[in-house]
C-alpha cells in the first residue's frame, strides 16, 4: 500500500497546470477540511484568495464557494458527522442535477456547453 | 467495487480512492438513497500490475474500467474525489467527454490543491515513513512516529522500517484484533 502511495503521489507531478487547457464547466461541490495537512505539505494554494486551493479557474466557477468540514484533512472523509455533511452535499447535488441538463468539459475560451 | 447495486436506470455515484488506493465512501451509503448505483474504485496496483504513469493516462484507465462496469446502465456518473483523487476526478470528468459516459458534476472533498507539489527535498526512506505516518495515523489512529524515528537515525534503512512497521501493526492487532477501526 505504501508502495501504492508513492507512486500515486508521483503522478501529482504529472498534472497539467497550462492556462490555456480545457476546464470543467458542469455542476460541482467543493468541501473543505482545516488546512494544516496541506500548509503542512508547503502548498502555495492553501490560502488562494478563491477560497478553494486554486479549483477555481480550473472548474470555471469565479463565484465556487466550499463547504467547511470542521475536520481534519484525514479525519474528514472518516468521522461520522463529516461524512454525513458529505452525503447530504452529494443529495443536494445530484438532485439538482434532475432540473439541470448534464455538462461537459470545455476549453475557457468556448465555455459553451454548460 | 460496488458498494451498492441500486437501480441502473438511476445515474451512478463513483467515489475515487485516496492516495492509498484503498475504497472510500463505504460510510457515506447509509446516509444515501438506497436506489442509487454506487461504485468505489481502488488502485489497481493494490493487486495487479498496472501499466499507468501519469495522472491522465489513470483517468483514462478508470474511464475503459467505468464505461464496462456500466454497460446497460444509465451512462451519467456523478464523481467524487477526495485528496488526491480530487485532482484524478477533475481529469477523469474532462477525459468521459470522449466516451459514452457522460459527467453529471462533481464533488471535491478536500482536493489537493490546484497548483504544482512542493519541492520536497526529503529522502527516499523520509517520504516513505511520511506515507506509513499518514496510512497508519488514518486507519490505525496512531500517532505519527515514523518519521520521527528516522529523523532521530533510530531507522536508518527501508528494511528497518518495514520492520518497524511490521512490529507496530502486530502489536495493535493483538491488542484491538482488528488491522481497520469501524470508526475514528
Amino acid at each position: 500500500m505504501v508502495d501504492t502511495m508513492l507512486t500515486l503521489g508521483a503522478e501529482l507531478s504529472t498534472r497539467d497546470f497550462a492556462p490555456t487547457r480545457k476546464v470543467y464547466t458542469g455542476l460541482c461541490a467543493f468541501l473543505k477540511a482545516k488546512p494544516e495537512f496541506f500548509e503542512a505539505a508547503g502548498y502555495d494554494s492553501v490560502h488562494h484568495l478563491d477560497g478553494v486551493y486554486g479549483w477555481s479557474h480550473p472548474l470555471c466557477s469565479p463565484g465556487l464557494e466550499a463547504t467547511y468540514l470542521d475536520w481534519s484533512h484525514v479525519d474528514c472523509i472518516t468521522h461520522e458527522e463529516s461524512v454525513h455533511q458529505i452525503a447530504a452535499t452529494l443529495v443536494s447535488l445530484l438532485q439538482s442535477t434532475t432540473e439541470q441538463p448534464v455538462t461537459h468539459a470545455s476549453k475557457l475560451s468556448g465555455k459553451s456547453d454548460s | 467495487m460496488w458498494l451498492q447495486k441500486g437501480d441502473p436506470s438511476k445515474p451512478a455515484l463513483v467515489f475515487l480512492h485516496a492516495v492509498w488506493g484503498t475504497p472510500i465512501g463505504a460510510k457515506m451509503i447509509r446516509h444515501l438513497p438506497g436506489d442509487w448505483p454506487i461504485i468505489s474504485l481502488q488502485a489497481p496496483e493494490l493487486d495487479r500490475d498496472c501499466p499507468v504513469n501519469s495522472l491522465l493516462e489513470r483517468a483514462a484507465s478508470y474511464r475503459k474500467l467505468l464505461v464496462d462496469e456500466l454497460h446497460g446502465h444509465n451512462q451519467t456518473v456523478h464523481l467524487v474525489g477526495y485528496s488526491f483523487s480530487g485532482a484524478l476526478s477533475f481529469e477523469l470528468a474532462l477525459c468521459l467527454k470522449d466516451s459514452t459516459l457522460c459527467c453529471g458534476s462533481l464533488c471535491l472533498v478536500d482536493p489537493v490543491p490546484y497548483c504544482p507539489q512542493p519541492k520536497s527535498a526529503m529522502s527516499f526512506l523520509m517520504h516513505r515513513a511520511q506515507c506509513y505516518d499518514l496510512f497508519l495515523g488514518s486507519m490505525l489512529r496512531k500517532k505519527a512516529m515514523r518519521m520521527e524515528a528516522v529523523s532521530l537515525n533510530d531507522i536508518a534503512c527501508v528494511s528497518d522500517l518495514e520492520h518497524y512497521v511490521v512490529s507496530a501493526t502486530s502489536r495493535h492487532i493483538a491488542s484491538h484484533g482488528w488491522l481497520i477501526p469501524c470508526s475514528p
